[in-house]
């Protein structure tokens, strides 16, 4: 015992350890409940379907090259539901072979995201699917020009006028893929099983990865049922990833970009962790080619942390858990 | 309709228009459904505001682990900020620029409030991780020493939850003290070390906090409530004006539409009269139209039929289906002409067709197959309907034909026709009263009917012939007229008014019938039967007087004859004498028989032929005179027979003529029946018991059906055949049918040619003695 406790020093350890009895303790008792209601992850849920026929059209616009300039793009070749709903690169490659400035962020469980982009300039989907469309490096068009080629197909023509009043519009095409996307959500995911109470769901392994989730304090910005992907967060709170890595360019500034604000440089939304597993290489630059690579630099430059091993695998294990099953919708 | 007056209807169009626009105006300034949906969408958004405040102060107290909830919040409040200020459908543009202003503000403010709500769910990962990080370092750190070092780890430990606890300068001032104080401690290269790893995360902690607490003055320094609240209250005083002008026009709807509905209700209610009143005058025109005893059609103005009456259909019976509501009337004019219904057309000349087809406004004339005529007018009607009447002509025609008859027979009547008016001058004359008397009938007409008068008749007679006819009788003579020659004729005439209908005379008709020449022959006929009548008479009395002068000489023959026969003074010499004076005695009481009747014929036709009234025992009359003709029946070989009725009264007559009468029968009977024949006398009371009948039937020759009139007349025989047969001197029948009608009697004969003849004698037993 110290003998230079003071009273209040003592009542102020004692505060302190209220506070931390509720930031750090009650999640995971809560957790180890099954009762992941207060607690920081939650399981994903499925979107519900408004109209099967328009998620149908969504899947067919979302797999449709007409949607790029010279008809070789589409939104699947990027975000490739195969392939983690992303393309595995570090950038993207357009329309030819053009070079992307950032990295593929997954269109699994992005309805789940609270803004679209990195920087999150688009506040939804649709606003969201109108940026690769004339992003010169990705597909290159233009919506009138999208709409010409697709009113010239007799089918798709009948498709959207059996579904939109007006028809063919860019209006009708984002909204038919938005309505896709929302179906593509990971659940079931072990970690959601283990959730909702499947001890087994998970290897102890994960579940111990799971505590140190938290008490290194990933959990602080990779929270909620995407465990990400509701939030903006600095790249770099606890160490200047950008002057370590160098080559700074304006991909690299973030939500500057968009607000022109001092305080938003190199501010980015945290993605969703939740289908990370398959989506490497990671950051918004794609520099992280692993999924070790990644926790360490996160420790590192965002909880000013450093990892041993063990944690780090244990950490890597429940993140592997968080991936669900991704189920086409199919419609009866 | 047109006494529905019009500036009823105006004010009627007029409340109607004002309606409109009211509504019109009304539903533009009083959208009460956009209106509540922005008054809850307003309260939604400050409900949501509150929330974000209370989820971002609960962040920032570290009370929640995951920030879904947040999102979630910001989400529907962007959304439902997102709708307010929908221009279409929301409160933007909806109550004012002051209004707008204050969204546009909102919406600032909101997206600031976010923004800063970013920033801290940012900034307060990093507090909470260092804050998770650091004291179990610091403590882990310190842990089992009790060094100077540990100390100050303790402290800096404390200074910082002291300064998250509460980040006011204080706390900050004393945290920014203990960093340059560990800066500048001199430490071992272990603590120096393990210090530097901490201290940045007491910075990034004390940064964050710092931040934060910016943030959050600013974040709650933002007056969005405020703002929502005043557009709250501009939008409800916006509603609760426009409500109250809305219910203001309601009370002007509410009147207009009072008035609009009496005005409805009065209009419905002339429509109704006049419906009505059109309706009557519909039924009167159709009762009319019913009434009238022509046909009548109505054609309207699309040309097709809208009414008949009962005379149309019967005089157009044989249309058949052609008659029926909406045939147009070409339709049913050739449908009248096919059928023969209409045929015979005969137009006036000038608007004659070549074909059978009519002109409109012209009257023409039909005759129908059944004979019926009819004249027929289509006229044009103001509206462009066509009106069709047919007048049944038919008996007119035949009045007219049946004239043209008379007319003719008058023209060619064999006597004199002569019609004058009630003044008597001549207003028609025929051609047989031209050619009776010379004047042709221009002269005649227009005199006085005497200017043919010889002026032989008395006035008086014209008077009387004036005051018959004027009396409206029949006037029968003659008239003693002369020619225009000057020569004179005899006229037989009959002169009777003419009456029209209602019997007022209209006119005088004289027939007149020349009878000179019957005058003439009547005259010499009158003197001839004057002549004749003179000389029966004398022959008669000759008779009379001639038959008395033989009569007595007769005395003489029979009474003498019968004294010789019955040699009363002694007997004759020779035998010869005694069958000579039987034979003068017969034919002597033969000759006073016959003289016997003439005389009594003589008498009657003199008429001084007397009955002897007494009471009669007709039976034993009958006896008698059975007695009498007994032996005669026998000489024949007749069975006589006889059916008298016992205890027959006793009749009033004279017994001597009612034997003459039953002997009479009786010997004719007998007379005219060949042999082996029978006759019989029956003599019953009839059943009235007021006469007493006697009847002679005979099985003889009978009397041909032609002589049974002239057997009663004297001399009369059936025939020369029988003449011969029988004889007789034909008086026997006509005195007794003179005697059985002196006694008021009758006489009748049944007779059958060869089958015999029955002759009955009815005599009343109180009859009146004829006056003689």
């Amino acid at each position: 015992m110290s003998i230079v406790q003071s009273p209040t020093s003592r009542h102020i350890m004692g505060v302190a350890f209220v506070f931390l009895t509720m930031m750090c303790i009650t999640p995971s008792v809560r957790a180890e409940h099954a009762d992941w209601r207060g607690a920081a992850v939650s399981p994903l849920t499925a979107m519900p379907v408004v109209d099967p026929r328009k998620v149908q059209l969504g899947e067919l616009m979302f797999h449709d090259p007409r949607l790029s300039a010279d008809d070789t793009i589409s939104c699947a070749s990027c975000h490739d539901l195969s392939h983690g709903g992303a393309d595995g690169l570090a950038k993207p490659i357009g329309i030819g072979g053009a070079k992307g400035t950032i990295n593929t962020p997954t269109v699994f469980n992005s309805a789940y995201n609270f803004t679209q982009f990195w920087d999150g300039r688009a506040d939804s989907l649709e606003e969201q699917a109108a940026g690769p469309v004339h992003n010169p490096v990705e597909m290159g068009s233009t919506w009138p020009e999208v709409v010409a080629k697709l009113s010239q197909d007799q089918d798709m023509l009948s498709a959207f006028q059996k579904l939109y009043a007006d028809g063919v519009t860019a209006d009708n095409i984002v909204d038919a893929i938005a309505t896709f996307e929302r179906t593509l959500v990971t659940i079931n995911a072990p970690f959601d099983r283990y959730l909702k109470g499947d001890q087994t769901a998970i290897s102890p392994q994960a579940i111990r990865g799971y505590k140190l989730f938290q008490s290194y304090g990933c959990v602080a910005c990779h929270q909620g049922a995407n465990v990400g992907g509701n939030m903006y967060q600095t790249m770099g709170t606890m160490g200047d990833y950008f002057g370590d890595r160098g080559n700074i360019d304006a991909s690299d500034l973030g939500r500057y970009q968009v607000t022109g604000r001092e305080k938003d440089r190199h501010v980015f939304k945290v993605p969703s962790l939740r289908v990370v597993r398959h989506t490497a290489p990671y950051f918004h630059d794609g520099s992280a080619k692993t999924l070790q690579d990644a926790v360490r630099h996160m420790a590192k430059y965002q909880l000013g942390r450093e990892l041993p091993e063990q944690d780090l695998d244990d950490i890597i294990k429940f993140l592997e858990s968080l991936a669900g099953e991704y189920i086409r919708f199919e419609t009866k | 309709m047109k006494h529905v007056s019009s500036p009823l209807l105006f004010v009627l169009l007029l409340a109607t228009a004002v309606l409109v626009l009211v509504f019109s105006f009304q539903t533009r300034l009083m959208d009460l459904d956009r209106h509540n949906e922005v008054a809850q969408n307003l309260l939604r958004l400050k409900q949501l505001d509150t929330q974000l405040n209370e989820e971002t102060l609960k962040i920032v107290s570290l009370q929640v682990y995951h920030y879904d909830t947040i999102v979630r919040t910001v989400t529907r409040m962007k959304a439902v900020s997102g709708n307010l200020n929908d221009r279409e459908t929301g409160l933007y543009g909806l109550v004012g620029p002051d209004v707008d202003s204050g969204l546009d503000t909102f919406h600032a403010l909101m997206l600031n409030k976010i923004d800063l709500v970013e920033s801290v769910k940012s900034r307060t990962a990093i507090v909470r991780n260092t804050l998770n990080y650091v004291p179990l370092e610091l403590t882990r750190l310190s842990d089992n020493r009790v060094d100077l070092v540990a100390i100050q780890m303790q402290r800096l430990l404390n200074t910082l939850l002291m300064f998250n606890l509460s980040p006011n300068d204080h706390n900050r001032d004393a945290l920014i003290a203990e960093l340059k104080f560990f800066k500048t401690l001199k430490l071992s290269v272990q603590d120096r070390s393990d210090i530097d790893k901490v201290l940045p995360h007491i910075k990034a902690n004390l940064r964050a906090l710092d931040e934060t607490s910016a943030e959050m003055l600013q974040f709650l320094n933002l007056p969005t409530m405020q703002t929502l609240d005043k557009i709250f209250r501009a939008h409800m005083v916006f509603t609760i004006t426009r409500i109250k002008i809305a219910n203001q026009f309601r009370i002007v709807l509410l009147v207009l539409s009072l008035v609009l509905f009496a005005g409805l209700g009065f209009a419905l209610f002339r429509l109704r009269v006049a419906h009505d009143d059109a309706e009557r005058t519909s039924r009167q025109f159709r009762d009319a139209a019913e009434s009238i005893g022509e046909g009548f059609a109505f054609f309207d103005a699309a040309g097709k039929l809208s009414f008949w009456n009962k005379t149309f259909e019967k005089l157009h019976y044989g249309v058949g289906d052609a008659l029926s509501t909406g045939v147009t009337f070409d339709a049913f004019f050739k449908a009248c002409v096919d059928n023969e219904v209409y045929q015979d057309f005969i137009f006036d000349d000038e608007h004659q067709n070549e074909n059978t087809s009519r002109s409109l406004g012209h009257p023409y004339v039909v005759q129908s197959a059944n004979g019926t005529w009819m004249m027929a007018s289509d006229s044009r009607m103001a509206d462009g309907g066509t009106a069709s009447v047919r007048v049944d002509i038919t008996a007119s025609k035949h009045a007219e034909a049946e004239l043209r008859q008379l007319s003719r027979a008058v023209e060619q009547s064999p006597v004199s026709v002569m019609i004058t008016d009630t003044n008597g001058l001549i207003t028609y004359v025929n051609p047989k009263f031209v050619e009776a008397t010379g004047y042709a009938s221009q002269e005649a007409i227009g005199q006085k009917p005497n200017m043919i008068s010889s002026g032989e008749m008395p006035s008086k007679e014209y008077d009387e012939l004036w005051q018959t006819v004027s009396n409206g009788h029949e006037w029968r003579g003659e008239f003693h007229n002369k020619h225009k020659d000057g020569s004179l004729y005899w006229e037989f005439a009959s002169i009777s008014p003419i009456k029209d209908d209602r019997g007022v005379i209209t006119h005088f008709l004289a027939v007149k019938e020349d009878i000179t020449e019957r005058k003439r022959t009547m005259r010499a006929l009158v003197e001839a039967k004057e002549q004749a009548e003179l000389a029966s008479h004398t022959k008669t009395q000759f008779l009379a007087n001639m038959s008395h002068e033989l009569r007595t000489p007769l005395n003489a023959i029979i009474g003498f004859s019968e004294i010789i026969k019955a040699q009363m003074f002694g007997p004759v010499g020779n035998k010869n004498y005694i069958e000579y004076s039987a034979n003068i005695l017969t034919s002597g009481q033969h000759l006073l028989h016959v003289i016997n009747d003439i005389l009594d014929v003589s008498r009657i036709e003199i008429g001084t032929m007397q009955i002897r009234e007494r009471s009669v025992n007709i039976g034993e009359l009958c006896h008698d005179s059975l007695y009498m003709v007994r032996d005669q029946a026998q000489f024949s070989k007749l069975t006589l027979s006889d059916t008298v009725q016992e205890n027959l009264p006793v009749l009033r007559g004279d017994p001597v003529r009612i034997k003459q009468i039953i002997l009479n029968l009786l010997t004719n009977a007998i007379k005219f029946t060949p042999q082996g024949g029978k006759v019989d006398l029956e003599v019953h009371l009839d059943d009235q018991d007021t006469t007493i009948v006697l009847v002679v039937r005979d099985t003889g020759c009978g009397i041909p059906e032609d002589k049974r009139e002239t057997i009663l007349e004297p001399f009369e025989q059936v025939s020369d055949i029988y003449t011969r047969n029988h004889e007789g001197s034909g008086l026997g029948l006509y005195l007794v049918n003179s005697f059985v009608e002196l006694h008021g009697g009758t006489l009748t004969i049944e007779s059958e040619v060869d089958m015999g003849t029955t002759v009955s004698v009815r005599l009343p037993i109180e009859r009146k003695i004829a006056a003689q």
